[in-house]
C-alpha cells in the first residue's frame, strides 16, 4: 500500500534538500572540535547551537518528505537543479550562525554574504577584524570554500549507500557535468579522492614552507591548511588581512601558484593525467584557453606596469603582476597587492587585462569561475570554422572538432549553450557594474568589482566593504550564487516557486 | 623687503608642512603610495600573528584597525615584543618611524615599511572571552530539542532490519 | 562503506599520475618566470 501524497514535488525537494543540510551540519563538529582543542570555549557553543539548529531543520525537512522516497523513478531535471538551488540557498542562513555568533559581523546579511562568498568560492568578505578571530571560524571560512568548491552536493552525492537513479540530475544541479567514470556515486568519490589526495600533498608543502620562512609549527600546520583549502578551491580566502602577504615569501607565493592553478582544473583533466594520460594537459582546450589568456594577460599587464616604472625587475613583475593575473585567471583572489593598488596603480591597460581574465575565468567542472575556458575556446574555433566555411568550396563538408578529455564535434547546439550561458555571466556583470555606478562608484572600479564577484574571483579594488548599500550586497550575493551553479539551477528554483504560487492561487 | 619674504616663504615650509615625520595610519599610506614613497612615517598599531625571522632581520605584521601591512626590522627590536594579536591575546601597540615603500626593490616589489627601532609604548595582553550564559541556556534547550528530533528520526527514517527484508531507502 | 580502495597495483602509477600533473604546474611557471623576465629587460 503506498501512501497518496499530496506535494510530491515539495516532497521530493524537501528530503534530499533535508539529507544535504544534514550532512553540511555534521560538519560543523570539526571547527568545534578545534576550537575545544585551542580553549575557544564561547566558539565551540558557537559552533554546537550552530550545528542543533541545522541538524534539527535538516532532519524535520527529510521526515516531511520521507514517503516520496517511493516515487524516486520520477525524479526529474527539475528536482535535481532545485535541490542544488535550494540547498545551497537554505545553507547560507545557516552556516551563517556561527559567523553571527562570533560578532565580528555587523549584520545578518553581511553573515549570508560572507558564507555565500564562501561557497562560491569566491573569497571578498566583510567580516571584520580577521586578525583577530578563533582558529574555529577561521577553519570553518576555509571549510566552505573546500567544500563548496568541489560542491555541497557532490559530497552528498559521495556517500551514497548504492547508486541511486536520478543522482545525475542532482550533479548538474551543481554546475558539473563531468562523468570521470559511469556511475555518479564513482565519479563523485573520486573527485573527493584526488581533493583529499592533494589536500595531504598541499598542506604538508605549505607546512614545511611555512616552517621554512618562520612560522611556529602549529601556525605553520593550521596556515598551511587553510592557504591550501582556499587555495585548491580557488575560494581566495586567507586567514590574516593581508592575504598572502602576511608571509612575506616567494616561496610560499609559488608553491600557492601551483596548487591554485591546479584547483581551477577540470576534474575530468585530473582524472585523465592521474590515469597515464600526461600527454592530455597540451591537448585539452581548456588548458589550451588558460595558456592563451593567462599569458596574454599577464604579458599585457606586465608591460603596463614595467612601462610605468613602478616594478623593473623580474621577481618584481612575477610577483606583483604576474601573480595577481594568474590568480584572477583561475578565479582564486589570492592578492599580493592592496585591493586599491589594482585601481591607484595598474593604469587602464592594466586594468583591462586584469578584468578580462577575471571573466573568462577557470576549467569548467572545476572549482573556477567565469565565462570558463571551455566555453571561450569553443566559442573561438566556431567562429574560426564558420570563417573557414565561408572560404572555402561549398562542397566540402567537414566537421569541426574540439578536444576534451576526449574529441568531441563542434555542433550547433554545444556552440549555442556556451554562447547563452557566455551571454547571461555578461548581462550580470553589466547589471552589477551599472548598480555600482548608480551609487556613485567610478566605472572602472564597479566594472573590476562586477568582474570579480560575476567570476567568483575574489579580489577586491576597495568596493566591497561593509559600508556598501544593502542593494549592492544583495545583488553580490545573487551574482556570485548565479555565477557558480551556472544560472539554470537557480532559474529552475525560481521557476518551481512560481508554479507552486500559481497553483496555491488557483486552489485558494 | 626681499629677504624678508624670502625667509617667511622659507619658515611657512619649514613649519607648516611636515618635515618631521608625521603620523599616518597604515590605509593613508595605501592610498597615497605613489606621494608618500621613500618618505619617513610615524606609524601606531598593533603586533599581530608572529615574527617572522629572516635571518638578522625580521617582518613584523601590524594592524592599526583601518589596514595591516609588514615591517621590516632588525632582529632585536622584534624581539622587543611580547604580546601578538590573535583570539586569545591583544598584540602590543608598537609606535616607530620607518621608510615607507611603494615598491620595495629589496622584497620584490612589495609595498612595506622598514624601520630601525620600533617602541611598545602599550603593552598588549590576553583577551578575556566570558562565556555567554545566554548561549549556553540556548545551547542546553537546544540539545534537548535535537536529540528529541533525532530519535523520532531515527525511528521513522533508519533502515530497519526486521524480517531480513531492507528498508525502502536502500532500494532505490 | 569503503570511500577509498587503496589498491597497491594502481597506487604506483596513480602516484606517477599525480607528480606528472605537479610537473605540469612547475614547468608552466617557470614559463611565466621567464615571461616576468623577458618583459624586465626590454626598454618600453
Amino acid at each position: 500500500m503506498v501512501k497518496e501524497i499530496k506535494h510530491p514535488t515539495l516532497g521530493i525537494i524537501s528530503y534530499y534538500t533535508g539529507y544535504i543540510i544534514v550532512g553540511m551540519s555534521l560538519f560543523m563538529i570539526l571547527p568545534a572540535s578545534a576550537s575545544a582543542l585551542f580553549r575557544e570555549w564561547n566558539v565551540v557553543l558557537d559552533f554546537l547551537i550552530s550545528l542543533f539548529i541545522s541538524l534539527s531543520l535538516g532532519m524535520v525537512l527529510v521526515l516531511f518528505g520521507r514517503n516520496t522516497r517511493l516515487h524516486n523513478g520520477r525524479l526529474m531535471w527539475k528536482h535535481g537543479f532545485v535541490v542544488a538551488s535550494l540547498s545551497w540557498f537554505v545553507l547560507m542562513f545557516l552556516c551563517a550562525i556561527p559567523y553571527l555568533l562570533s560578532g565580528h559581523m555587523n549584520s545578518l546579511l553581511d553573515a549570508t554574504f560572507d558564507v555565500m562568498s564562501g561557497f562560491t568560492t569566491t573569497g571578498v568578505f566583510l567580516l571584520q577584524d580577521l586578525d583577530h578571530i578563533s582558529i574555529g571560524l577561521n577553519l570553518w571560512r576555509h571549510m566552505l570554500t573546500f567544500i563548496g568548491g568541489q560542491g555541497m552536493v557532490v559530497l552528498a552525492l559521495s556517500f551514497l549507500v548504492r547508486e541511486m537513479a536520478g543522482a545525475y540530475k542532482f550533479y548538474v544541479g551543481e554546475g558539473k557535468d563531468v562523468a570521470l567514470v559511469p556511475n555518479v556515486r564513482g565519479t563523485t568519490q573520486i573527485i573527493w579522492i584526488i581533493s583529499m589526495v592533494y589536500l595531504f600533498i598541499g598542506t604538508s608543502t605549505l607546512f614545511i614552507t611555512g616552517l621554512l620562512i618562520g612560522l611556529n609549527p602549529t601556525n605553520a600546520f593550521l596556515h598551511g591548511l587553510f592557504m591550501f583549502m582556499a587555495g585548491w578551491s580557488t575560494g581566495g580566502f586567507a586567514p590574516n588581512q593581508q592575504n598572502i602577504m602576511f608571509y612575506h615569501s616567494f616561496s610560499f607565493e609559488v608553491v600557492s601558484i601551483l596548487f591554485f592553478i591546479l584547483g581551477s582544473m577540470n576534474f575530468g583533466l585530473h582524472y585523465a593525467i592521474i590515469k597515464g594520460k600526461k600527454m592530455e594537459f597540451l591537448k585539452n582546450i581548456e588548458i589550451q584557453s588558460f595558456l592563451i589568456t593567462s599569458l596574454t594577460g599577464s604579458a599585457i599587464a606586465a608591460v603596463a606596469l614595467a612601462k610605468s616604472g613602478l616594478y623593473s625587475d623580474s621577481v618584481a613583475l612575477f610577483r606583483r603582476v604576474v601573480f595577481n593575473i594568474v590568480s584572477a585567471n583561475t578565479t582564486t583572489g589570492f592578492g599580493t597587492v592592496f585591493a586599491r593598488q589594482f585601481i591607484l596603480e595598474w593604469g587602464p591597460l592594466g586594468m583591462l587585462a586584469i578584468t578580462l581574465v577575471m571573466l573568462v575565468g577557470g576549467s569548467a567542472c572545476s572549482t573556477a569561475g567565469g565565462f570558463k575556458g571551455l566555453r571561450v575556446g569553443i566559442v573561438v574555433k566556431a567562429f574560426f570554422a564558420d570563417m573557414r566555411k565561408l572560404l572555402t568550396s561549398e562542397r566540402r563538408v567537414k566537421i569541426e572538432k574540439y578536444h576534451h578529455i576526449k574529441d568531441m564535434v563542434l555542433d550547433d547546439a554545444v556552440v549555442r549553450t556556451s554562447s547563452t550561458i557566455i551571454f547571461l555571466y555578461l548581462l550580470m556583470f553589466t547589471g552589477a557594474t551599472m548598480l555600482g555606478a548608480y551609487f556613485g562608484y567610478p566605472v572602472v572600479d564597479s566594472m573590476f568589482e562586477a568582474a570579480s564577484i560575476s567570476g567568483n574571483v575574489g579580489l577586491s579594488i576597495g568596493i566591497t566593504a561593509t559600508t556598501m548599500p544593502s542593494a549592492m550586497k544583495i545583488y553580490y550575493i545573487f551574482a556570485m550564487y548565479l555565477g557558480r551553479l551556472e544560472f539554470l539551477s537557480v532559474f529552475a528554483l525560481i521557476g518551481v516557486m512560481a508554479q507552486g504560487v500559481k497553483t496555491w492561487l488557483k486552489r485558494a | 623687503m626681499v629677504k624678508k619674504s624670502v625667509i617667511l616663504v622659507f619658515l611657512f615650509f619649514l613649519f607648516a608642512l611636515p618635515v618631521h615625520a608625521s603620523k599616518w595610519t597604515i590605509n593613508e599610506l595605501v592610498e597615497n603610495a605613489s606621494l608618500l614613497d621613500g618618505v619617513v612615517v610615524t606609524i601606531e598599531a598593533e603586533a599581530i600573528g608572529e615574527v617572522l625571522e629572516r635571518g638578522e632581520f625580521a617582518w613584523v605584521n601590524i594592524n592599526d584597525g583601518t589596514n595591516a601591512i609588514g615591517v621590516y626590522v632588525p632582529l632585536d627590536e622584534a624581539k622587543k615584543i611580547k604580546y601578538f594579536g590573535d583570539y586569545h591575546h591583544t598584540g602590543d601597540t608598537l609606535r616607530f618611524s620607518a621608510i615607507f615603500y611603494n615598491s620595495c626593490d629589496e622584497h620584490g616589489g612589495e609595498m612595506d615599511l622598514h624601520a630601525s627601532s620600533i617602541t611598545v609604548i602599550k603593552a598588549g595582553s590576553p583577551t578575556e572571552h566570558p562565556i555567554d550564559s545566554l548561549k549556553v541556556i540556548v545551547f542546553g534547550f537546544l540539545a534537548f530539542l535535537t536529540l528529541g528530533i533525532g530519535v523520532y528520526f531515527y525511528h521513522t527514517v533508519k533502515p530497519k532490519r526486521v524480517h531480513g527484508h531492507q528498508s525502502e531507502e536502500e532500494t532505490e | 562503506m569503503k570511500r577509498f580502495n587503496f589498491n597497491r597495483a594502481t597506487f604506483k602509477s596513480d602516484a606517477v599520475g599525480y607528480a606528472s600533473e605537479i610537473g605540469w604546474m612547475v614547468l608552466y611557471t617557470i614559463a611565466l618566470f621567464l615571461l616576468s623576465w623577458i618583459i624586465s629587460v626590454i626598454p618600453w
